[in-house]
This record gives C-alpha cells, structure tokens and sequence, in this order.
C-alpha cells in the first residue's frame, strides 16, 4: 500500500480536531497508508515571521526532512502549511548554502533536509499521487441534486511558482468535484478574493467583509454549497448564509461515509446533502 | 492657468528642475506638466550609470580626464567650457542625489561604485547594478514629493506662445478629459526628451520619444542645434531593439561574428568592445555588411553579445535586468548563451538650441536634458553622460527659470493661440484618415533607418528626403482621427506626436544632407573623413514660416583642447 | 515565423456611457507578440480607439499594468502565445482602480495613498555628510537589505490585485508598505523609526491578509507581503504592544514550548481583554459538549521537545 506523511497543522488541533479525522478518513478512502509525522511542528502560519524569518525555514527544514526520515512525501490539507512548506522547499532546492547551514543544525537531532520529499496537499495529492482515474474508481456514490460552487482559496494557486494548478485558469477543483455527480456553479462574484482567515486577529472587521463575498457571490450564482479543499477557508467562511464545506468531507461522503461520520453536522451553517 | 514655472516633462532633467526651482523660491508657484505619470518617463531606461570622478575605484581619476574624454568622445563638437561645466559639476550632483536616497551600488568600503564605460578612461561609472536611471527617477520623484512639487500628471504640451519678445506660456491638453487649456507662465523649462522614435521601430526608445518640445520650439520659430547627430547604440536586442546597456560590456561581455572572433579586436584594439558607441556600432554593422553576421529565419541579421564567460553569479548580481530582458524579450538566458544584438537608435545629441545657462534665444524659453544640445555630448555621446547631463543643466535651468521668473510679470495675450488649437483639432478629428497612423509611422522608421541610419551618403539620403517629404505631405492631408471620444483620446495624441516627429525627421534630414564629412556619431561613405576646415561648426536650424530651412553656423567652443584624430 | 489564430477578449469601459462590456477580437498573428504588442496590433489594425497605456515596452516604466486571465501584471513582459487558455486571451484593467477608458484606470488614489506614508528619505544627519564633498558610506550587506524593493516601478499590478483591498477600499497598499519597509531598512534614514511604524500601522500593516498575491503579480518579484511582516516584526521589536504583537509572541513561545500554536489561550492573550477571556470560555464548554478531554484544550509538547528547542535556538542564532 502507499503511504504518505501526514503533517500536522494547527488545523487539527482544539477546535479543529476533527479535521484530522477527515483526512485519515479521506487517505483510507483512497487507498493510502499513511504516518503520523507526529514530532512535527507548526509551519511558521506567516506569524512566525514576525519573531525571525530564519526560524520558518528551520521549522520547516525539518518538517520535510522528519517525512524524509520515514521515507515519505508530506501530506497537509491546509493550504497555508502547504504554501509555506513548498516555498521552503524552493528556497532550500535552490540555495546549497542556505541548505547546508540547515542540515548542519539538523544533524543534532540525527535529521537531514535531502530534498526528495514531495509536498502534497489534497488538491495534487489526488491529481498525481493517487492520479484522477483510480481517485473516480474509489467513488461509490453519486451526490446528485446539488449545486456546488468551487473555492480554492488563495495558497494554492499563489505564489506561482508554488500553484499546485495553472493559477490563470485552475480546473484541478472542478474535475476532483465532478465525479461526485455534483453540478459545478463556477464563474461567480469573488470566487478568487481571499477568505480574510489570516487577517482574523489583526484586523477582524478585514476577516469579516472578506469572508462574506465569495459565499455571497456563489449564493448570487445558485450555489448551494461552496467547496475548499482548505481548512482555514472553511473555518473563517463558515456561520454565514451560504453553507461551506471541506472538498474531503464530500469526498468521504461520496466514498460511503455518512455525513456525520465525516463531521459535517459541526458546521456552523447547516448542510443539507440528498443522497 | 496660471503658473510662474512651468516644467514640461518629468524625466531627469524635470524633476531635477523642479526641486532646483523649489529650493531656489518656495514662493512661486512651480508645476511640472507630464503627458505621462513622472515615474514612466524614459531616464527609467538608462541602466548602466552616471559618470563622475569621484576616483573611488581609481586615485587617478580626476574630472580633467572626465572633461578630455567627453571631447574627444564627442569628435571635437562639444563646446568645451560646458563639458568642463558639467565634468566638475559631477562628483558634487552624484553625492548630492546619494544625500537624497539613491541607492548606488558600494565598494566594501561603503562608498558609490563604479566601472569601466566605453570611452572612458578610468573606471568612473557609478552606478545600481543594471537600473541607475530607474533609482535615480523614483529617488527624485520621492523628494519632489516631499518638497511638495505640484504635477499636471497626464497632461501634453501642444505649442509655445511667445509674443516675438518674450514667453507668453503654453498651450496643452489634459488627456483625462480632452480639453485645451492656455497655461499663463513666466517661464518654461522644456525637458521633453529625445527624438529617436523617428527611427520607429529601430529604436530603444519608448513609445513616447516623440521630441514634443523639440518639434515646438521649431514650430515657434526657434533654433535646434546638430540635429543630424543621433547615437546608434551598438547593442539593441535582435527583435525589439530594446536597449543592452553599456554595463555588459563594460563588466566584460565579448562581442562575436559569425567566426567567433572578437571582431572589436580590428576596430580599436586597445579598447576592445569599451571603445566609444559611434566606433562600436560602425564595426558591428561593417561586420554584417561584410558577411560575418548573423542571419536569424525573420532575415534579421545581428552579431553576438557573450556573456557566458562572467559567469551566472556576476550576471545576476551585476546585469539582473540585462538578464531578465534577454530572456522576456529574446527567450534567451545569457548565463547559457550570447545574447543577439543589432545596433538600435537611441540617443539625440541634437536638439534646442541653448547656451550653458539653458536659455534658448526666446526670453523665458529654457531647455534640459536630451530634448536640449547645450552642446557637451557634440557628435557622440559617452555611455554614463546623459544621466550626468540631465541632472548637471536640470538644476542650472531650474535656478535660471526662477530667477527670470522672479523678476518679471505674466504676459498679456495668447488666447487666441488656444482658438487655433481648439480648431485645429477639431477639424483633425473630424478629418476621416485615408491612411493608418501605425502604417505610416512603420514607413518613416524604415525610411530613416534605411536612409539615415549608421551609415549614409548622398544618394541614398536625397532618396531617402524625397520619400520622406512625400510622407510628409501624404500625412497631413490624408491623416485624422478616428477616436472620436474625448476621454483619454490616446490616438489623437498619437497623431499629434507622429507629426511632431515628422517635423523632427524632417529637419535632421535636411540637416544631414548639409554636413560633407564623418564625425562622430555621423558617418558618410562618400566623405569618410572628419573635415574640421569646413565643417568644425554646429548646424543651427530654425524653420520659415512657408515651411523652408534657415541654416547657420555655429561658433564651436574650442580652447582646451586642440581638435586630434581619435584613436581607441 | 508562425502565425496562430485566437480571441483576445477585452472588458473595456465606456466613460460617456459609463458602462463596462467585453469585446472579443479575433486575431491571426505571429506567435512572438508580447501581450502589449497584441493590444498594439489591435489598436493599429482593428480598432484604433482601444485605449491603454504603454511607454518603454521593456518593463521598467510601469505603465501597462492591467489583469491579464485573471492575473495582474505588465501586458509588455508576458509573451501572448503563453496565455492562450483554450483558444482565449482574457484582458481586463486593475480590478482595485476605478476605470478612466477601457484598460486606462484611474491611478491617482493609488498615489496618494503613497504619499500617505512619507515615501522619501529624511536624511540621517549623523551618517549623511552635509556637504557634497563624500558620500555617505553605506556597506553592501547593509544595501542588500532593501536593494530588491528599489526595483519597485509603481505599476500597480500588486495595488490591482490586493484582496486587502478588496476588503478595506482605505488599505493603503503592497506597493506603498514595501516603500516603507524600504526607508525602515536604509542606514541613511533619519526619520524616526516609531514614525515611520506608525505610518504603516496607520495605513494598514495589520489589515494584509498574506493571500500572497502581490507577490505573483509582481514583475520585479518583490513580496511585498514578505515586506509587510518585515515590518510587524520591526513593530514588535520596537515595543509596539498591540494585538498583533502580543499574538506574535505568544505563538513562538508557544511553538517553542510544545511545537504548535497553543489556539486555545491565543484568543485571550492576544486580545488581553473580556472579550478574549469569552471566546476562551466558550471554546472550553464547545470543547466538553463534544467530548475533547481537557489535555487536549491545549497542545502537549511531543517527545523530546528538549531537542527542538535547542534547535530552534540554534537556527535563530547560526542560520
């Protein structure tokens, strides 16, 4: 069986433990094996920075070289983890000095950035680890009767040289969601604008005005739900008018799980899935 | 309107005006007016550096050496109290500009670098890496905002009003909403820039090189000065002709034929690929004419920059532009492979005709920078002159338009002068065009680059005059406007400025015609040879009023230095 | 040379109807053109009142920043053939500016929130001379720190694509933010140091979202969303106490006590205040309806959590 390397994020944790469920749910689902990369620690969440830049590539240095150690590529749903995983990845592959001073430092906890280790998140985990054809075989049941309008969020589609997807004209999001029988609403108000997530503490009237457009727009368009593959959109989009869910929790749903099984009742706004 | 100073054009040389003039007397009420918004302006372009012998490389550099090669440089042409002006003025304005916030790249010991120019004798060349007038424009425009500079952004100039005495103001139009306004002013300090665009398509300028103010200086029956002196520069991307600075081969780019060889080696060998641009150039297009260029499937011929030799850390640190254009405009990485290049129009040494104070013979008409031929760059320019240059009589016009300004009062009239605009272009607009501008502008860069390009002769430039004139009357009657909006009409002022550069062309091909020698930047084949017996003069121009050429000679300033034969 | 056929579809806008509208263009043309080339052919051939700015033509002026398939940036540094997406090219002006013509957009807001935050040097007088006769010295390494943000050309294609703005119209802006960062980081400022925070404070460091969009759009490649944390952290370190910064030094203590970000009292401590102590309170009766256990209210360090901090120690000291 394959295996890949689940990385935990602060999406998993407290509030958002369920998350983890849904992943280990959904990497069953799909016929995957997976490790806990548990000594793992938090990718630096653009906070970090604000300490010491240096300290975001060590952390992650080491969070790529902990799945490399297990002989895994590393696995986050988040694209915020995702994003700041996979520029790391860029600046050390690119920089032999910079990777140099990491891995002497590594070498105290017997760890060492090489470089193999892929970064996955669940948009290309399931285009080209799992590959698009065995992903529909794994789908036993069709969601039919529900307009779903996609919503990738910002990390995973910028900066480009990190895109998981052509980020002028992305289709991944769309051609992962069809096979679940569901009608796609694309083309809508703001699908491209950011959830305002990061801006939650900072600046909190920011979060609000951004998170309402997108789910407004889809509504406008007649979407009954949104979908994002990104645990961070989910949690900042949903309480309002129009339900968000996480494109793995249909996914689950799809592959037989029931709807709560895969947590989709601890949404705020009420979902409603006719199956 | 009403404004005591009036700067059009927001270059180098502009912005440096305005913040003389602002320091100079707070007071007065000083604009800049710009048809574009002052960061886009074409000093942005210039990349490799501005020279000054602050000798923090070499100890013996001093601003002697400065002054001698800039004559020589310029085949004897320039007036040679002004270069030594402007060679000594350097050091000081360089500092002055790092004092406001220009990041020049350092030495280890924290001082201004600099580095080898074609021409120059000592390695004298400040500059930030490859993009010297892009910092040198956005640290000026950040200090004119901090002096609170006012700026009619967006705005072109269309003609000058003078009452036969003395500056009445300007007339212009604001883009943004069509209109034409007479703008009242005691002074105008015109800093328009070049002209190269006549050569459209076969130059490294920007689109709006269209030399307005040099075009209405003549139009208002004012002198231009060496116009037939325009600086190919050797080396313009194969395609677009956009600009490889000097800077590659000053860090140590070799340029090849078809060979292989070093071909510079036959030209100037001791200079190499750094001897002056007019020299480079020649040698590049002998070398295609004789067979040992380049011939890419469009039939496009060019010769080699190679730079893989530097090697990939010195290209990114020292010509990160450089690369970056070869790859967006060429497709080509020149860590991996020579760049193609072709020698491109790019600078005018010609232009209004002042003395060293920027005063044109107009009361109150003034002129800076490239649209200005004071002259210090006579036949030829050096590389790393003109960013001295616009910013050296930037500041002299800057204190002299104050000055008058100061002590005089706003003329009467000129408003009839805005009627005849407002009609003119009215019935241009109304006028259904018979021809297309973008064609025609296509015909008059082929027929300069062809006709009065790097090299010429009699022939092929009374053919080329013929054909030009035949544009020219072909242009007027069968050219309009077919944007009919008033808002933002970008292709009325596209016609306007194409037939600013029919004026220009006009005048450098007439002016060309008269000059039976080679100097410089201007070569002949039927007169190979510099003339100085004959022609050690500068061409001043002014137009009649039934449209004919009134041609004189003027006084070159001499007096340090003997004219001698260049060698490199 | 190819010639290849295709749609160049323009939203464009009409001042004297006030309306936008898209136009298709149908072109054969030779496969080389950049995308201001395109719109240039367009304008000569087609229609000549298309209406957009260009100058240079080689990325330095700025001036032909417009969305292009949804991205922003110069239409004079991206080769046409390369955005072709199903037979279409897909051209609209900034999306943050309002529109004047067509792809022309109105760029004076954007200018005026850059002079908002004092964007020139106010010399030092203790490192630059008061005569022209030297220089001010500064080191490479010490220019290294703000050399990459004086490329900055003003094209606004970052300001085009802000989704901080698209939140708070009165954002200043990425362009503007990586200007102050700019003088923040150069020796020879002289302005004080708390002023020049409080300029980006007041004009919207903690309103950035870090969707990181700036820094696709830019043509230079500068992150201004790089230079915006730059700057939180610069506001931190000069004893700035504020909801951000109480957050920013909670999360590394917390990190380096236990590997993650402890969520749980992150609310209470960054916001110091009863409405922090609230969410506190009311995750811990949402965390016992669903039956969480109290250890895990809070994260646990993992095994030999000793290491990683030496680690961390290391990292912020050698690397």
């Amino acid at each position: 069986m394959k295996k890949i390397g689940i990385y935990p994020g602060c999406c998993f944790q407290g509030a958002d433990e369920h998350n983890y469920d849904i992943i280990v749910a959904f990497l069953d689902n799909m016929g995957l094996g997976n490790v806990l990369l548990d000594r793992a620690a938090c990718c630096g969440g653009g906070v970090i920075d604000e300490t010491n830049k240096k300290i975001v590539y060590g952390l992650n240095a080491r969070n790529i070289a902990l799945a490399e150690k297990e002989g895994v590529d590393l696995y986050t749903p988040c694209n915020t983890c995702y994003m700041i995983i996979a520029k790391t990845k860029l600046a050390l592959d690119s920089d032999p000095e910079l990777k140099d001073a990491v891995n002497k430092i590594l070498a105290d906890e017997g760890l060492e950035y090489k470089g193999e280790a892929k970064i996955y998140h669940t948009l290309n985990l399931i285009r080209d680890f799992v590959g698009l054809d065995e992903y529909k075989k794994r789908i036993k049941r069709q969601i039919s009767g529900v307009k779903i309008a996609p919503y990738y969020g910002c990390h995973v589609l910028a900066p480009n040289e990190v895109a998981v997807d052509d980020p002028e004209d992305p289709t991944i999001l769309r051609e992962i969601l069809e096979p679940l029988g569901v009608e796609i609403i694309e083309g809508y108000q703001n699908e491209t604008t950011c959830c305002g997530y990061h801006a939650g503490f900072t600046s909190p009237g920011q979060k609000e005005r951004l998170a309402i457009k997108p789910l407004e727009g889809a509504k406008e368009a007649g979407a009954d739900i949104v979908a994002t593959p990104c645990p961070l959109c989910h949690k900042a989009m949903d309480g309002y008018e129009e339900p968000i869910l996480q494109v793995t929790q249909l996914i689950n749903v799809a592959c037989g799980m029931t709807p709560e099984e895969t947590h989709i009742h601890i949404n705020k706004t009420e979902v409603k899935l006719s199956l | 309107m009403k404004i005591d100073v009036l700067i059009v054009g927001a270059g180098g040389a502009g912005l440096y005006a305005a913040l003389s003039a602002v320091k100079e007397n707070k007071d007065l009420n000083i604009a800049v007016l710009s048809k574009v918004y002052p960061t886009r302006s074409h000093t942005g372009a210039a990349q490799g550096g501005i020279n000054g012998a602050l000798a923090n490389v070499d100890p013996t550099d001093n601003e002697e050496l400065h002054t001698f090669d800039t004559i020589k440089g310029s085949d004897y042409l320039a007036d040679q109290e002004a270069v030594k002006y402007m060679c000594y003025e350097a050091p000081k304005i360089i500092r002055e500009m790092e004092h406001m916030g220009v990041p020049f790249s350092r030495l280890n010991n924290g001082k201004i670098a600099q580095r080898p120019f074609g021409g120059a004798s000592k390695d004298r060349t400040c500059y930030s890496a490859d993009k010297m007038g892009h910092v040198m424009l956005h640290t000026l425009f950040e200090q004119c905002i901090k002096e609170g500079v006012t700026f009619l952004n967006e705005w072109f100039m269309l003609n000058l009003v003078h009452n036969g005495k003395r500056l009445v103001g300007v007339t212009a139009i604001n883009i943004a909403t069509g209109e034409v306004e007479l703008i009242k002013t005691k002074a105008v300090i015109l800093a328009t820039g070049g002209h190269s665009r006549i050569y459209w398509g076969y130059t490294s300028n920007a689109l709006g090189c269209t030399g307005d103010g040099t075009a209405a200086i003549l139009r208002a029956g004012l002198p231009v000065k060496d116009m037939e002196f325009l600086q190919f520069h050797p080396t313009g991307l194969r395609k677009s002709a956009i600009l490889v600075t000097e800077a590659a081969r000053g860090e140590g780019g070799h340029l090849l034929n078809n060979k292989g060889e070093r071909f510079m080696a036959k030209y100037a060998p001791d200079k190499m690929e750094l001897g002056p641009r007019d020299l480079v150039s020649r040698s590049i297009m002998t070398e295609i004419r004789e067979n040992r260029g380049f011939r890419d499937e469009e039939g496009r011929e060019y010769v080699q920059l190679d730079l893989t030799h530097l090697g990939a850390e010195k290209i990114k640190k020292r010509l990160p532009q450089i690369r970056e254009l070869a790859i967006d405009f060429e497709g080509i990485d020149p860590i991996k492979e020579p760049i193609p290049i072709k020698p491109t129009a790019h600078y005018a040494m010609g232009g209004i005709d002042t003395n060293v104070k920027c005063e044109t013979p107009m009361e109150g008409i003034y002129a800076a920078g490239e649209s200005q031929c004071v002259s210090v760059h006579g036949a030829n320019r050096l590389g790393g002159n003109s960013l001295l240059d616009i910013v050296v009589f930037g500041n002299v016009a800057g204190k002299e338009a104050v000055r008058y300004a100061e002590g005089t009062d706003f003329a009467k009239g000129g408003e009839g002068k805005k009627e005849e605009e407002v009609k003119f272009i009215k019935e241009l607009m109304n006028k259904e065009s018979k021809e297309t501008l973008g064609d025609m502008r296509n015909e008059l860069g082929e027929i300069m680059f062809k006709h009065f390009g790097v090299f010429k002769n009699e022939d092929e430039m009374q053919e080329g005059y013929n054909k030009l004139k035949n544009l020219i009357e072909r242009a007027h009657k069968n050219l309009g406007v077919e944007d009919k909006s008033k808002v933002f009409n970008l292709d009325l002022q596209s016609t306007l400025e194409f037939f600013n550069l029919l004026e220009i062309a006009d005048v450098l091909a007439y002016a060309s015609l008269q000059r039976k020698e080679s100097r410089g930047t201007f070569f002949r084949d039927d007169y190979e040879k510099r003339d100085d017996e004959n022609f050690l003069y500068h061409s001043v121009i002014t137009r009649n009023s039934d449209g004919s050429f009134n041609y004189k000679k003027g006084e070159v300033q001499l007096g340090l230095y003997e004219p001698a034969e260049r060698k490199y | 040379m190819e010639k290849i056929k295709y749609t160049v579809k323009i939203k464009r806008y009409n001042p004297e109807e006030d309306r936008s509208y898209w136009q298709d263009f149908e072109v054969e043309v030779e496969d080389s053109l950049t995308v201001l080339e395109l719109l240039m052919h367009i304008k000569d051939k087609m229609d000549s009142t298309l209406t957009f700015r260009a100058f240079c033509r080689s990325a330095i002026c700025g001036s032909c920043a417009m969305v292009i398939n949804n991205r922003a940036g110069l239409a004079c540094k991206i080769q046409a053939k390369d955005k072709i997406k199903r037979g279409v090219i897909k051209i609209e002006p900034l999306k943050t500016l309002k529109p004047v013509r067509d792809l022309v957009v109105d760029q004076e807001p954007a200018f005026d929130k850059l002079k908002k935050i004092k964007p020139y040097l106010e010399a030092d007088p203790k490192i630059v001379p008061d005569n022209t006769k030297v220089e001010s010295l500064v080191l490479p390494e010490e220019f290294a720190r703000y050399d990459k943000q004086t490329d900055c050309i003003l094209c606004m294609a970052c300001y085009g694509q802000c989704n901080a703005i698209e939140g708070n119209p009165e954002y200043s802006g990425p362009f503007q933010l990586t200007k102050v960062f700019r003088f923040v980081m150069d020796t020879r400022d002289g302005m004080d140091i708390q002023e020049r925070i409080k300029l980006a404070e007041d004009n919207g460091i903690w309103d950035c979202v870090q969707c990181q969009m700036c820094f696709a759009a830019c043509p230079k490649g500068i992150a201004s969303c790089e230079d915006i944390l730059e700057l939180r952290r610069v506001a931190k370190d000069t004893g700035e106490d504020n909801v951000a910064t109480r957050r920013a030094k909670f999360w590394f203590e917390t990190v380096f006590a236990t590997g993650q970000i402890d969520k749980f009292n992150l609310p209470a401590v960054a916001l110091n205040d009863e409405k922090g102590e609230e969410i506190r309170n009311n995750l811990a009766k949402e965390f016992t309806q669903r039956g969480i256990s109290q250890e895990h209210f809070v994260p646990q360090p993992f095994e030999n959590i000793k290491d990683f901090q030496k680690f961390i120690k290391k990292v912020e000291k050698e690397l």
